[in-house]
């Protein structure tokens, strides 16, 4: 059994409307976190499987919006001698989470994979892609070559509660996962929880086989078939991978559950972005960190052959790790200047002498100004920030989240200050690209729109 | 001559510095408070400097004992025991006040302005009225008591409005008068107003002229107002001492008063407006603008400070922004990175978290 191909969900540009002001800018899935688009996470940890000889975008979004992106892809497959293709596959309308791979079925079953991964593209994780393909197979085996229907990825929670009060419910979707424990089977899935079934939750990620267009084309017609009220409006062709697929499958009894236990988000918001940099940074720190690549001996490649390398800064007076700086950014250290923790900065940006940034993304091209601060912010590309300014975003720390969710916390708990991620708009703020802020103004849990020049300070406030 | 200061009670109004020391001592423009009124009357030849108070705190005795040396002229306390209002303390305090024939000046301590009391001394002697009180014009006179002036006689109050509706009038009481000793003949012995109800006699007696006060004034006795005073008593100070101003690198729009002992790191940016006190430590890279910072503070690097009281021995750490007249008391420490918008922060506190619309600390 070999997996030979990868599809990756990408979403499009008339949905990602809960990720503005970004969204204006890049598509979502092209935002840069910890040094690379979240793409490219995603795409080089699919790389890492050494069967995969195809990787299949599907989306919504203008071809363009790829085209950098694949030949950038393809230029370090030739360069790398990887034999690996990528493709973006547009669907002609907005076709739900599932509705897309039946449209594309010819594509993926082209030459025939024995299974291939669907990857929801905007998970972050640490995709435990090759592992899910052994234990795919080892499911098969114990099955007596019996095909499978499917391999989800399962997110066990460490904390439930702390999810629920991090992730609004009403927001966003998730679904949980009943097994049987000793297997792995899977018997029961329900999208959208209402009462607590099971800590375990869809990662977003599985391993399916050509069975999958049965049950896609068998969900269609069940669409049609049920459709009792307004039948006129059912589009069959939109189907939801959650509700019309997942939900059904646990009957058949040949879905298993791949136990995955480490950090995973879905980035839906500007808030989940910054998240999702907190995430990956920590992993390629505590990766660095282990083959000692932190060092200064070590060689500052922007990029390796097969994957985009990102190389964190190594603790310094002025580094908290982990911090990631592009090569080309300047930073001043004189006077006292503190980057990190969780800080990205992108190409070409200028930080000025004395600054202080933490928890924050700053995009490429992008000037802070001396003695100013950053923190639970996002400064998108090539803005403007002056001397004295204070981007400030809240945040939301785990000890107000807990007690949203279980009441008053405990005495111990009430030291947790730490900011953890951010639930929504109104914790963080947010430059679009070009905006720039005078000396000594307060930008405090604001959103700006692109290329807006502020004068003052701004409270909670959207500025179009 | 003698004068006289009301100095009254707790100065809950400028709390919480005034939960460390009674308002008189509290530095304006690097000065007690009460210093500016001493060194008024003393300048204009006084020699008995009466403070009139609600309670005496030793610490102002002591501090005071020595201004009496440093300005020649002695101090004595008059301790009501229950409060007398406006004019009840001049009663109290008779027999320093009629030693002999010359005027007596009276001071509000809260008031700030240039002092011109030369030129008020002047003034009442020229119209040959019992009391003169000097008089301050405001933007919006709707708000406090409005002197009328008689229409013969230029300078002469015919009468006072009480928060008019009507247009009467832009001048109004600036809590500073000019009285001869028959004055207190006319007040009582029991708790009484010198507005309400001494100076309607002297109206009616046709003895209460107004001199027209040249300059700044700012009754100073709230944060609000303190900040707002420090501005124009800086903004008089370029104007007639610009000497005793700053005019290092770091300055910037002008207006900083720095004690010589205190320290002021590189790449700063200070100004317009901001008074720096004795052994005051400012870091690398701080923005101060519109605020006072008491002695022994420090302000670490980077901070930003604008419309703030720092008081006594605070700390203001790294990065952090404070604004929106913050008050922080004695010994507060401002942990860094930290924002505080109106804070006022009560003595030996600290600030671990954002506070971001104006509240009491406690």
């Amino acid at each position: 059994m070999t997996t030979t191909k990868a599809i990756v969900m990408v979403g499009g540009g008339s949905r990602g409307t809960r990720f503005r002001p970004l969204a204006l800018d890049q598509a979502k899935i092209l935002f840069p976190i910890a040094g690379k688009p979240l793409l490219a996470h995603t795409v080089d940890s699919i790389l890492e499987i050494d069967s995969i000889k195809e990787i299949i975008l599907i989306g919504f979004y203008e071809p363009s919006v790829f085209t950098e992106f694949i030949s950038e892809f393809d230029a370090r497959m030739r360069y790398s001698k990887r034999r690996c293709s990528m493709r973006y596959l547009k669907e002609f309308k907005a076709l739900g989470t599932a509705g897309g791979l039946y449209y594309f079925r010819n594509e993926i079953m082209e030459g025939s994979p024995d299974s291939f991964l669907v990857i929801h593209g905007d998970i972050v994780c640490s995709f435990p892609l090759q592992k899910m393909v052994e234990f795919y197979d080892q499911k098969a085996k114990d099955n007596k070559g019996k095909k499978l229907d499917a391999v989800l990825m399962g997110v066990k929670l460490q904390n439930y509660d702390l999810f629920l009060a991090l992730n609004d419910r009403d927001q966003s979707s998730f679904g949980t996962i009943i097994s049987d424990e000793k297997t792995g089977k899977v018997v029961h899935y329900v999208e959208k929880p209402e009462t607590k079934m099971s800590e375990t939750i869809n990662g977003g990620i599985y391993l399916f086989n050509d069975k999958l267009f049965h049950r896609l084309s068998h969900a269609k017609i069940t669409k049609i078939t049920t459709a009792t009220e307004n039948a006129e409006f059912v589009d069959e062709d939109v189907i939801s991978m959650e509700e019309d697929i997942l939900e059904n499958l646990p009957e058949f009894r040949l879905t298993y559950v791949y136990p995955y236990t480490g950090f995973w988000t879905a980035v839906k918001t500007p808030s989940d972005a910054m998240y999702a940099n907190e995430l990956y940074l920590n992993e390629l720190y505590n990766k660095q960190r282990d083959t000692k690549s932190l060092t200064p001996s070590a060689p500052l490649h922007h990029r390796t052959p097969t994957v985009d390398q990102i190389v964190l800064e190594k603790p310094s007076s002025h580094i908290i790790p982990p911090v990631y700086i592009h090569p080309t950014s300047k930073i001043d250290e004189s006077m006292g200047t503190k980057i990190g923790p969780y800080v990205s900065i992108g190409a070409g940006s200028v930080v000025g002498a004395g600054t202080r940034i933490s928890n924050s993304i700053i995009l490429d091209k992008s000037v802070i100004g001396p003695n100013s601060l950053v923190t639970n912010s996002i400064v998108s590309y090539r803005c403007k920030v002056g001397s004295w300014t204070r981007v400030e975003g809240t945040g939301i720390n785990i000890k107000n989240a807990k007690q949203a969710q279980n009441g008053p916390s405990k005495p111990e708990e009430q030291r947790e200050t730490r900011v953890i991620g951010i639930k929504d708009s109104g914790n963080i703020s947010i430059l679009g690209s070009g905006t720039s802020v005078s000396d000594d103004a307060y930008i405090l849990n604001s959103f700006i729109l692109p290329n807006k020049s502020i004068k003052h300070d701004m409270r909670y406030e959207i500025i179009m | 001559m003698k004068g006289l200061i009301l100095v009254g009670g707790y100065g809950t109004r400028l709390r919480p510095l005034t939960l460390s020391i009674p308002k008189p001592l509290v530095e304006f423009a690097n000065k007690p408070m009460i210093l500016h009124q001493i060194k008024a009357l003393a300048d204009v030849g006084c020699t008995e400097i009466v403070l009139a108070v609600n309670y005496k705190p030793e610490v102002m005795v002591g501090t005071l004992k020595q201004y009496e040396k440093q300005y020649g002229v002695h101090i004595t306390f008059s301790v009501e025991d229950e409060p007398l209002g406006t004019a009840g303390p001049l009663k109290l305090a008779e027999d320093v006040l009629k030693k002999d024939d010359s005027p007596i000046f009276v001071l509000n301590s809260d008031v700030i302005c240039e002092y011109p009391l030369k030129e008020l001394l002047d003034f009442h002697l020229s119209h040959g009225g019992e009391a003169t009180i000097a008089a301050t014009k405001v933007d919006e006179p709707s708000k406090y008591g409005v002197i009328v002036y008689d229409r013969d006689v230029p300078n002469r109050i015919d009468r006072f409005v009480e928060k008019p509706v009507e247009f009467v009038g832009n001048r109004i009481n600036a809590g500073i008068y000019v009285l001869n000793p028959s004055v207190l003949d006319l007040i009582e012995m029991r708790p009484t107003s010198i507005e309400s109800e001494t100076f309607p006699l002297l109206v009616e007696k046709k003895q209460l002229f107004s001199y027209d006060l040249p300059g700044y004034w700012m009754d100073v006795g709230q944060p609000k107002d303190f900040l707002v005073g420090m501005c124009l008593y800086l903004t008089g100070l370029s104007k007639k001492q610009p000497e005793l101003l700053t005019k290092a690198d770091y300055v910037y729009g002008g207006n900083v008063l720095v004690d010589p002992t205190a320290k002021i790191g590189k790449n700063c940016k200070i100004g317009p407006n901001v008074v720096i006190g004795p052994n005051v430590v400012v870091g690398d890279g701080v923005r101060i603008q519109r605020s006072t910072i008491l002695k022994n503070s420090e302000i670490k690097d980077h901070a930003w400070v604008k419309s703030t009281i720092v008081g006594w021995n605070s700390t203001v750490g790294k990065w952090a922004r404070l604004e929106g007249v913050t008050v922080l008391g004695e010994d507060v420490n401002v942990k860094d990175e930290i924002y505080i918008n109106g804070g006022k922060v009560l003595p030996h506190k600290s600030i671990k978290n954002n506070v971001e619309t104006p509240q009491i600390i406690m």
